[in-house]
């Protein structure tokens, strides 16, 4: 579907997947770890920030330029999340979520502080789309479109190979019983600090993406209301898959562009929507056509027979 | 200089210290963490505000502030949390939600721009101390939070509530055996939280401001002295507000631009060294 | 003086507290090469526990343990999986949510079962790796799950819950199986089930079971041991135990 949009697409359709295609690769890295680990983690756009931010300073301070900004700015990303790796790794459900809640709000009140680097509030402007990219016109959003799709398709792909792979399996069993692992021998540890890192790559890719297209880096996009409508967007979907992960960022990013036409505060009606889907259909989207598919293979069953 | 810095720490402290030690205690009790107490905490801020030009009351306003979250909080727990019992996620997320709800209610309510609550006549002014003129309201805040302290403690302590909410935080299964309506225990001690949030909303607006963002800097501030003094910990929720007021304050008179990284070092250090906190004995 | 090569397992001098209290209290004893054993003691005797200090779970205060010979007193659970040791939970702790399949799976952590040709273990399918599926199937038959192996073990019943908590301990086709009360909850005909299959294994391992049902136990084996508050008490074969005074002193005051 994503593929043929733009053949009778106008630029704004082309601008708004691209829009959900980039918060889709945090919102899959929420997801991966919040499906495979069942731990919903708010720091998921500290990577984010980091890549898009230090390609943000190497590119207008003339340091660096992309593909070798952008490679600095995911290995940095990963380094910084090494050690916040290290230091939720002990932790799990509540616990987790809160130390996450405060070290993203850490990092985002850094963004906001450091004001020789980052420029606070303002952030830090005239990025410019890499080379490859670099005609400001339609067609330069239709070879970017083209750009993020396949990255974005083989950042599926490689969540998929992985969530079948044996560590995938490793992945589900400290989810399902961590203590159980560790007494069968298993370095859980390892293992959910492999699983972060693997969310943490996929976030800074989505980092990249988002510096280049909208040119402007500040603190707003790894703000709380940036992680919560991640983790929104992923429990839209349906937490227990990537998928639906897609389909809620996708869900998110059109009501977001509806309401934001009409009013400022349409954060309001995203958490009352937020809230109604937990207190009613927590498994999300996917949770309510699973239940649909269930009672349809019921119901043709009966009339069969 | 460092006698004053001491001080603003001591009172920062204070302020974190009321605002935490309902949620620590709530967190140790109920098993979730509440996200919606920093909006408590702002809503409080401006409902005290606004009493307080409505009545020319300053206490007035505190006290409404105190009672308004506290109702809230009531609502909260009664009608929402209560329906997803037992999946502390769930109940995390509602929490979560909310808080995002709340926030930008504010804003529709009172706008955008920050708010300062003047400071009462009454505690105007200032007293010299050594060499330091430290105004009395922040004598005021330190005083408040340990009559706040006090009775909490003399109330755990001394009081069958508070047994229960003590036995409650140490073994989660012992509340289901000790018959009696745990469920009210919780709806209890979670109001109570709220109310020390809206008056600590309205006291600590007047020391900073009221003004948006505000709800998630003190629930961060408030979350970091749980992580670092221990989930349900009553003396842990006290050395750990000690610690942040401390770091906050002396980092921003010191290194203004890297107070917060100087924030990162307790957690981590605390995380690494005593994952439950430096006084916490129960796990998540 | 033997040598330790010739026994399963040695215990010498254990010991273990819990703040203060005596969980297991000076415990020696030696498992023979070709021999089985049942534990039996009141409840809090330290029976677990000893099970726990085996498998490594919780250290040793003092005391020497060998398996074969191998002294693994502070060696990590993983070293004495590999050397052949595995156990159940008298309480299951199963990955609920995963299938029948996917639970044996991750029982195979054993050195034996890791491929060695499977040069990309991200990348390659887990369904992929022969050797492992090949055992899975052999031990879902064996306790008798085959047609099971695609349900999510939450779903299953206490019975079958028990049948692939004994599955994971088989896995890794251990030497030593020490099994904490297998048949606890279960009804009549998966207590027979059970049995059968716990017979048929103890023919060619090693098996410390926990077991109250002493007719069932005394099918296995007819080496018992007493343990009550930490220590031993008695051991040795159904008669003499039962002419132990301090075992009829135990059993009386229960």
């Amino acid at each position: 579907m994503l593929s043929i949009a733009p053949n009778f697409g106008n630029t704004f359709i082309i601008i708004v997947l691209i829009r959900i295609m980039y918060y889709g690769l945090l919102t899959i890295a929420f997801s991966f770890l919040a499906s495979q680990l069942g731990l919903f983690s708010l720091m998921v756009p500290v990577a984010f920030g980091v890549s898009g931010y230090t390609i943000a300073i190497l590119e207008t301070k003339n340091i660096l330029i992309f593909p070798y900004s952008a490679l600095v700015g995911i290995i940095l990303a990963l380094i910084i999340s090494t050690f916040l790796g290290v230091m939720v790794n002990r932790s799990k459900g509540t616990y987790f979520l809160m130390l996450t809640l405060v070290l993203g709000q850490l990092a985002y009140a850094i963004a906001l502080q450091w004001v020789s680097l980052t420029k606070g509030t303002t952030g830090i402007t005239g990025v410019n789309r890499p080379y490859l990219l670099n005609i400001a016109n339609l067609e330069s959003n239709i070879l970017f479109y083209y750009f993020i799709l396949v990255v974005f398709i083989i950042c599926i792909i490689l969540l998929y190979v992985l969530i079948n792979s044996s560590f995938g399996v490793k992945l589900r069993g400290v989810r399902e019983s961590e203590s159980r692992m560790i007494m069968l021998g298993y370095n859980t540890s390892l293992i959910k600090w492999v699983a972060f890192m693997v969310s943490s790559f996929v976030s800074s890719i989505g980092g990249i993406f988002f510096v280049y297209f909208i040119g402007v880096m500040n603190p707003d996009a790894i703000s709380l209301n940036a992680s919560v409508k991640v983790m929104i967007a992923s429990i839209f979907g349906g937490i227990n898959s990537i998928i639906g992960a897609i389909i809620g960022t996708g869900i998110i990013k059109i009501v977001e562009i509806v309401l934001s036409g009409i009013t400022q505060r349409y954060l309001l009606i995203i958490g009352v929507m937020f809230l109604i889907v937990i207190l009613l259909a927590p498994n999300g989207i996917m949770g309510i056509a699973e239940r649909i598919s269930k009672f349809g293979t019921r119901f043709f069953k009966k009339n069969s027979k | 200089m460092l006698l004053m810095t001491f001080i603003n720490g001591l009172t920062i402290a204070a302020l974190l210290f009321i605002m935490a030690v309902g949620l620590n205690l709530s967190f140790g009790l109920l098993r979730i963490v509440n996200l919606t107490h920093g909006s408590f905490y702002l809503l409080g801020g401006y409902i005290g505000l606004y009493v307080y030009k409505a009545t020319e009351s300053w206490i007035f306003g505190i006290v409404a502030a105190g009672i308004v979250v506290a109702i809230i909080a009531f609502i909260e727990e009664f009608t929402l949390l209560r329906r997803v019992r037992g999946k502390p996620t769930l109940e995390t997320l509602i929490t979560l939600s909310l808080a995002i709800i709340i926030s930008d209610l504010l804003i529709v309510i009172w706008g955008g721009n920050p708010k300062t609550i003047k400071i009462p006549e009454l505690l105007k002014g200032y007293v010299t101390l050594f060499d330091a003129n430290v105004p009395i309201y922040n004598i005021f805040i330190f005083c408040f939070a340990c009559f706040i302290c006090l009775t909490l403690w003399l109330i755990l302590q001394k009081t069958k509530i508070g047994m229960i909410i003590r036995a409650g935080v140490d073994n989660f299964e012992i509340t289901s055996t000790l018959g009696i309506n745990i469920q009210l225990v919780f709806t209890l001690v979670f109001t109570a939280a709220g109310f020390l949030a809206g008056i600590g909303g309205a006291i600590g607006g007047t020391y900073l401001m009221v003004a948006p963002g505000e709800d998630w800097r003190i629930l961060t501030y408030t979350l970091l002295v749980i992580i670092i003094g221990g989930m349900g910990s009553f003396g842990g929720t006290i050395v750990g507000s000690i610690i942040i007021g401390m770091i906050f304050s002396f980092g921003n008179v010191y290194v203004p631009q890297f107070s917060l990284f100087l924030m990162f070092a307790p957690v981590a250090i605390t995380l690494v060294i005593r994952p439950k906190g430096l006084f916490g004995r129960i796990t998540s | 003086m033997h040598t330790e090569k010739e026994h399963a397992i040695v215990l010498r001098n254990v010991n273990k507290s819990f703040g203060g209290v005596k969980a297991i209290d000076n415990v020696s004893f030696i498992l023979g090469h070709d021999k089985s054993a049942v534990l039996i003691g009141p409840n809090g005797a330290g029976k677990t526990t000893l099970f726990n200090l085996i498998t490594g779970e919780v250290p040793l205060d003092s005391g020497e343990i060998y398996i074969f010979g191998v002294d693994i007193s502070n060696s990590s659970v993983q070293k004495r999986s590999d050397l052949g040791l595995a156990r159940t939970y008298q309480i299951c702790n199963l990955f609920n949510g995963m299938t029948a399949e996917e639970n044996i799976y991750l029982a195979l952590n054993s050195n034996e079962w890791k491929s060695k040709r499977n040069k990309f273990p991200f990348l390659t399918p887990w369904q992929k790796n022969k050797n492992k599926m090949d055992r899975i199937k052999e031990v879902l038959k064996s306790v008798g799950l085959e047609d099971k192996k695609h349900i999510l073990v939450g779903n299953l019943s206490h019975g079958e819950q028990r049948q692939i908590e004994l599955g994971m301990a088989i896995a890794p086709d251990p030497k030593i199986m020490l099994l904490d009360e297998p048949m606890a909850g279960l009804s009549l005909t998966e207590r027979k089930f059970i049995n059968k299959l716990i017979l048929k294994l103890a023919v060619k391992k090693n098996i410390i079971v926990i077991e109250h049902d002493i007719d069932f136990a005394l099918n296995i084996t007819d080496n018992i041991m007493v343990l009550d508050h930490g220590k031993v008490i008695a051991e040795g074969s159904p008669e003499s135990i039962k002419g132990n005074v301090e075992v009829q002193k135990v059993y009386k005051m229960e």
